[in-house]
């Protein structure tokens, strides 16, 4: 296109010169001088800076601290540290059982519910009157006989009725009219066919009377439809339906309670009520025990055997009656043997057995909180949760029931050869959780306390004695043999109520460990997620910076394309872009990171992506000022001659701005952005401290200042704050002194 | 009537340099150059008068010449040369480049086209890039055009550059580690990289102390002597026009008065606006004494500018006819033109005499009808 080749004839010069020339560089040669470019001396003029490279130096440490620490931290920011530590907590109840509980013996006896059901209240009222039986009739016509067997035990026994006379004054019922069959049914006596006539002629209405043979009948209608009640005066005195059993028996009977028992000639009556004034007396013959009534409550001399309901019932029937029993049993196996050979052992040393607590209550006994690795256990199936032991098989066995020769109030199980094998005591001693894992010992300490508690009317007593240990998962431990592992425990039996007592226990648990105070092992302690707060404060560090960059980088992003374009197009564009500036510029940054954070909260984000959806709303927020910067410097670049230049030489237009303007802008723009970095990082840890920004587990330092918020908190548990606090300061200073240091350095001039 | 004497002006430019562009010896030809400066209301942008930066200018530059452009300060000298380059549109007129309309051009002929037409600045401080490296800011259009083969690209830079006067380590230099005169010969060789025909200089020298000024000046002449570059050489320093130029123009207030080769034109300047300017030469004679002109009062505004000849309002020579009607840019001398009424052929004269009474009665009627 041009008239002449430039790179031919410059070959041909330089050819031509080469020949002729020898270069030899002189001591004055500007070649020799080195000049800095102008990123180096930037550098030069930065570095000269004290604070700048203080703020340098200090960002350096941060940001190895914040990404290299972890790497070498052993723990994480979002790992739950643990303690082994005795723990004080409810460990058992005892009560003094009032209820009694019903063991049905005869399945096949069919009651009528009625029966069972005031159980409980009527040997309440037996006893206030110190009745030794008591009869009613229940609604399905039959007698029940509920008669104290022994101490704590009652029978209930269900017989048909046998009426034998009945008297009173009330009006006696002679029998049911029944007005579709037209016919009577009686009660005692048959009045024969002219009295079912009667009755048809004058049964109408709801009620009234009638004549017949002499008498005054009275009728009323009654349960079924078109029948009638029909009764009549009593008669004076007894009336037999069989044998008359005298006058004396008469007597007796007028004078006794309904459901008394009364005797005459060897045989049982009972006296009944069914209406008001009426009384019947019916003889009680072939009474069958069908359910057993009990305060007593089953323990069992070896941990957690489960006992058949033939054995409960046969226990508790033999404690009533003859005294032995036979019964379906675990006894004899491995398991059983294993756990009476320990016990045997555990009596001989008498070590952990307090069975005299009477002037040990204060005696102090320190536990040494257990925080090494717990022994693994033999296997998870030997442990208490397991309601058969292995290997264990119900076996027929005979047992005998006798009081107990040790222990008031206590009825003792033994085996043929003599063993104990279980007790029954009204004195319940139960775990909380429901599993019956304590020691009979255990339970007989803890019996004696209450006892003598009942006595003294003590509020709280102490004693001492061993638990099984636990694991981190709360399961028993067992050592290699597979015996349990126990640890000392301090217990206090405290009174609830008048029968009521609560065991509290120290216990060894592997708990969470809270709020712990900085330490060799945790450097800068714990929060109260249990978390080191020294890992935290490094990856809240990570975040943080990271946060601080990203935002920055995408403000500048957005900022450099939307400054540039309004700055070098001008025009339309420029109206348009600063318009959207102003309108970035008019959104309050706060409030509106307060509706994204519950926007973010509503939709329960992950805490990741919520991290990217909030660094991506706060750059959005702040790239306008950026947009403002880039477009001003390159308004006035725009104008400068080397634009002209590059557009004569036909330059595209990407190339003019990103090669020649965008450059020229980056000394602002990084000092702003410096500049920025800092303030950035203050308000996400803003954000984060009102609980908008980066949310748990994910740490920042914002939100570890939120953990500790409460005045309350923030004096107790100051080693938290004060060094994430101090962080964020000396962040914050050191980019703007690097931000300083490097305005300074761009432009000298400006410097003062 | 007063329109018609603009018509009648613009057919006679029109006819001045009918077919120039078809000679290729011409190099640029540029024929009723216009370009006005939109004045606008401050609020509602309504265009309410023009900066007549550049109202009607023609000239042609033959290849391998190097025209001279002198005017005071304002009168539009660079306007024109951004016009011809199209670094900003005109108003009207026609700029030929080796026969070709600039302003036909699409945007991406135009920028296919830029290498050809090369500018130098006045200020070299401010028309090189401060972040950009001297081997970068020369070679960086070099390699956008594909100037040449990409392994020849470094020696080529490095030639360009010692073809200039500067060494070949100051490629990664930055330009503020340059003096003025080290600064304009990197603009130079920045512009003579792109392999140019015509180079635009638009005061190149005029920000540069004496001693670097004959530097530049006389690296400009080896080179078009080299490489029969084309030069149009801005400047008010007549000395130095005079020097380095085939032809000059002379301007004043956006207007070409006068255009001849150098030697006639300094020797019998025939505008009383040339003639003002050329006493103004300091002669190195201290015995020599100036027989200067003094122009009264001061340049007048481009937005309002006088009527008539513009000049009539400073001119020594002022007619009754200067001050009604434009005077014709006209080939008074062979190869001389200029735009005067005193070079009025007598018939033109007479024309005019006529058009004055003409205008003249009219005004009358209008200063009549006012009261």
């Amino acid at each position: 296109m041009a008239s002449y080749n430039l790179n031919e004839i410059l070959k041909k010069r330089a050819a031509l010169k080469d020949k002729n020339e020898e270069k030899e560089m002189d001591l004055g040669d500007t070649a020799r001088v080195k000049v800095l470019s102008p990123m180096r001396q930037v550098m030069k003029r930065f570095l000269r800076n004290r604070l700048a490279i203080f703020g340098t130096v200090t960002l350096a440490i941060m940001f190895a601290f914040a990404f290299l620490g972890p790497i070498f931290y052993p723990y994480g920011q979002a790992e739950t540290q643990y303690k082994y530590e005795p723990m004080v907590s409810s460990y058992a109840y005892v009560q003094k059982r009032t209820e009694y509980t019903g063991y049905t013996l005869n399945p096949e006896v069919k009651y009528n519910r009625s029966a069972v059901a005031k159980t409980n209240s009527n040997i309440n009222s037996m006893e206030k009157n110190g009745q030794e039986a008591m009869a009613f009739q229940a609604a399905d016509g039959n007698l029940y006989l509920l008669a104290k067997g022994s101490e704590s035990i009652y029978t209930l026994s269900q017989s048909a009725p046998r009426k034998v006379a009945a008297f009173g004054s009330g009006p006696v019922k002679v029998g049911t009219y029944d007005g579709v069959r037209k016919s009577v049914s009686y009660e005692g006596e048959d009045l024969g066919s002219e009295f079912a006539q009667a009755a048809a002629a004058n049964c109408k209405g709801k009620s009234g009377s009638f004549e017949f043979d002499g008498k005054t009948y009275t009728f009323q209608t009654g349960a079924v439809k078109k029948s009638f009640d029909l009764f009549t005066e009593p008669e004076e005195g007894f009336r037999y339906f069989g044998e008359n059993l005298g006058a004396a028996f008469e007597a007796e009977a007028q004078n006794a309670k309904a459901g008394e028992i009364l005797e005459q000639n060897g045989k049982q009556y009972v006296v009944i009520s069914p209406e008001k004034d009426n009384y019947e007396v019916h003889s009680l013959e072939n009474a069958e025990v069908f359910m057993v009534y009990t305060q007593y409550a089953f323990d069992t001399c070896v941990n957690s055997l489960p006992l058949s309901d033939s054995f409960k019932q046969g226990a508790l029937m033999a404690a009533v009656g003859e005294g032995s029993f036979e019964a379906e049993a675990i006894i004899n196996t491995e398991a059983f043997q294993k756990q009476q050979a320990e016990k045997a052992l555990a009596a001989q040393q008498n070590t952990h057995v307090d069975v005299n607590p009477v002037g040990e209550e204060d005696a102090p006994v320190e536990t040494e909180p257990v925080t090494t690795e717990a022994p693994e256990g033999t296997g998870e199936g030997e442990g208490e949760g397991e309601l058969i032991p292995e290997g264990a098989v119900f076996v027929n066995a005979r047992f005998t029931v006798a009081p107990s020769p040790e222990r008031e109030d206590v009825l003792l199980i033994s085996t043929e050869d003599g063993t104990p094998y279980a007790e029954l005591n009204t004195m319940v001693v139960r775990r909380y959780n429901g599993d019956d894992t304590m020691d009979l010992d255990l339970k007989h300490a803890i019996r004696d306390h209450v006892m003598n508690m009942l006595e003294t009317n003590a509020q709280s007593e102490k004693l001492e004695y061993r638990i099984p240990k636990q694991n981190e998962k709360g399961k028993n431990l067992y050592d290699e043999s597979g015996a349990l592992q126990y640890e000392e425990s301090q217990m206090t039996v405290k009174r609830r109520t008048e029968s009521e007592f609560v065991v509290d226990a120290t216990q060894t648990r592997y708990l969470i460990n809270k709020y712990d105070a900085p330490s060799s092992k945790y450097v800068m302690g714990t929060d109260g997620d249990g978390f080191d707060v020294l890992a935290r404060i490094m990856y809240g560090g990570r975040i943080s910076l990271m946060v601080g960059f990203v935002v920055v980088f995408l403000e500048c992003f957005l900022g450099i394309i939307m400054g540039g374009l309004a700055g070098f197009f001008g025009g339309w564009v420029d109206n348009l872009v600063m318009r959207l500036v102003d309108i970035f510029y008019c959104l309050p940054f706060m409030p509106i990171m307060i509706i994204v954070g519950a926007m973010m909260d509503a939709s329960r984000m992950p805490v990741t992506t919520r991290l990217f959806v909030l660094m991506a709303a706060m750059g959005i927020m702040g790239w306008a000022a950026i947009a403002r910067l880039v477009r001003g410097q390159i308004l006035s670049l725009r104008e400068q001659e080397f634009m002209t230049a590059a557009e004569a030489t036909g330059l595209p237009t990407t190339r003019r701005i990103f090669r020649h303007l965008v450059p020229n802008v980056m000394p602002q723009l990084i000092v702003s952005a410096t500049m920025g970095l800092g303030s950035t990082i203050l308000s996400e840890s803003t954000l984060s401290f009102l609980g908008l920004g980066v949310k748990h587990p994910l740490a920042t330092w914002g939100s570890m200042i939120n953990s500790v918020a409460s005045a309350a908190a923030m004096e107790q548990y100051a080693y938290i704050w004060i060094p994430v606090g101090l962080l964020i300061c000396f962040t914050v200073i050191a980019f703007n002194f690097v931000g300083d240091g490097l305005r300074d350095a761009f432009d000298p001039k400006a410097k003062r | 009537m007063a329109e018609t004497t603009v018509q009648a002006h613009d057919a006679y430019s029109a006819e001045l340099f009918r077919d120039a562009e078809k000679n290729p010896e011409n190099l640029l030809v540029v024929k009723n150059l216009k370009k006005y400066f939109p004045i606008k209301s401050s609020f509602f942008k309504v265009t309410v008068g023009n900066v007549k930066a550049v109202d009607g200018v023609s000239f042609i530059i033959k290849k391998g010449t190097t025209m001279g452009l002198v005017g005071e300060s304002g009168c539009g000298k660079s306007t024109i040369g951004r016009t011809i380059l199209r670094l900003i549109e005109k108003t009207e007129g026609e700029v030929f480049f080796n026969g070709e309309d600039i302003f036909k051009l699409s945007k991406s002929e135009l920028r296919a086209h830029r290498p050809n037409i090369q500018i130098i600045f006045q200020d070299p401080y401010s028309s090189l890039s401060p972040r950009i490296p001297v081997g970068e800011i020369i070679g960086e259009a070099v390699r956008e055009h594909n100037i040449v083969p990409k392994d020849e690209f470094d020696d080529y830079i490095t030639r360009v550059m010692e073809a200039c006067g500067l060494a070949e380590y100051h490629k990664d230099r930055y330009p503020h580690e340059f003096s003025g005169g080290q600064r304009q010969r990197i603009c130079i060789a920045r512009a003579l990289a792109l392999n140019p025909d015509f180079i635009l200089c638009d005061e190149p020298v005029s920000a540069l102390d004496v001693s670097i000024q004959a530097q530049i000046i006389n690296l400009l002449r080896d080179l078009q002597r080299e490489f029969g570059l084309t030069y149009l050489f801005i400047s008010h320093d007549l000395s130095v026009v005079e020097h380095i130029s085939d032809t000059v123009g002379v301007m004043y207030l956006g207007n070409l008065v006068e255009f001849a080769a150098t030697e006639p034109l300094f020797a019998k300047p025939l505008h009383p606006y040339t003639k003002a300017l050329f006493s103004a030469i300091p002669v190195p004679d201290p015995d020599y004494k100036m027989n200067r002109i003094i122009l009264e009062g001061s340049i007048p505004s481009p937005a309002n500018p006088p009527s008539g000849c513009k000049f009539h309002t400073r001119c020594r020579d002022c007619m009754e006819v200067c001050k009604y009607v434009s005077p014709d840019f006209a080939e008074v001398e062979p190869e001389h033109y200029c735009a005067c009424h005193l070079y009025n052929s007598p018939s033109r004269s007479a024309e005019l005499a006529k058009v004055v009474a003409e205008m003249k009665r009219q005004e009358a009627q209008k200063a009549e009808g006012k009261k």
